[in-house]
């Protein structure tokens, strides 16, 4: 039994509360629902793109490397110029430390394929 | 077991108007009021899958009160001042004085919040004692007292008599 009715009379709380409770949920679920599928098609992009930016950088500078290094070696294996007169064709000539002034040590090679001498294997 | 919409909405039948009731004398705001309750019921729409049913008007009831907490000290922190002055108390009473009402409010404002709300929960919510201790998470005596002094000042500020 309810002591303070005529202080506190019960109230009829506002018409179309059900009705409008389950608009909200269902607003509160297609929402939901929309946000998890942004999330899923931003993860889609994202997570690929996160392992190019992680991964991509180690082949491209090995590739540099490699690059680089290639350009050093055929910098250095340019054939010394002949400068004493000698000229090479079809091949390039590297010029080697002989140890001695008037002896010049060239390591040639042709840029075609040595024909075997006759006779030999 | 997850919680059903069906259940939820059973619940919600079930406690629209006692929680309409309690709530209506914490904050004096239909449309507030009303947005409370839907507020409590989508939170715990939101976790459905860790509710229980049998545990659900419970929850209902706590939640509606947490956030009806929240909602108050929101309002102390920004001096937000209500606007319907008690119009549907007054309507429903039949009262035309609208001074009564707020004389009401005022002497509702004045109790200490934790037997405010003992008192609305004791009137309104249609739970008993040990229901209402479990609640607040206080012990029943407690309940029993708060909620006599509650009366004795609130019928000493709204000048009835006890035996009225």
């Amino acid at each position: 039994m309810r002591e303070l009715q005529h202080l506190l009379p019960e109230l009829e709380p506002p018409r179309g509360g059900l009705a409008r409770l389950r608009q909200r949920i269902a607003e509160t679920d297609s929402r939901h629902r929309r946000g998890w599928r942004t999330l899923r098609w931003s993860l889609a992009v994202a997570v690929p793109l996160l392992v190019l930016a992680a991964l991509l950088p180690a082949p491209v500078q090995r590739w540099q490397h490699t690059h680089a290094l290639t350009r050093e070696l055929r910098a250095a294996m340019q054939p010394a110029a002949p400068s004493n007169g000698l000229r090479v064709e079809n091949g390039a000539a590297l010029s080697l430390p002989s140890g001695q002034v008037h002896v010049h040590l060239y390591l040639v090679q042709g840029t075609t394929p040595l024909q075997p001498a006759p006779g030999s294997r | 077991m997850a919680l059903r919409e069906d259940a939820l909405h059973a619940s919600y039948r079930r406690l629209e108007k006692p929680l309409y009731n309690v709530l209506y004398r914490m904050l004096w705001q239909a449309e507030d009021c009303q947005d409370l309750i839907h507020d409590a019921y989508l939170r715990i729409w939101a976790r459905r899958a860790k509710v229980d049913v049998d545990t659900l008007d419970r929850l209902v009831w706590t939640t509606a009160l947490n956030l009806a907490r929240n909602r108050l000290r929101w309002r102390r922190l920004w001096r937000f001042g209500s606007l319907d002055e008690g119009a549907p108390l007054a309507a429903a009473s039949g009262e035309s004085d609208f001074l009564a009402v707020r004389c009401l409010r005022r002497a509702l404002a004045a109790l200490p919040a934790a037997s405010r709300e003992v008192l609305l929960l004791a009137e309104f919510s249609g739970l008993r004692g040990a229901e209402i201790a479990a609640l607040l998470d206080i012990p029943a005596g407690t309940v029993a007292s708060r909620k006599h002094q509650a009366i004795a000042r609130l019928k000493q500020s709204m000048g009835v008599n006890d035996d009225a």
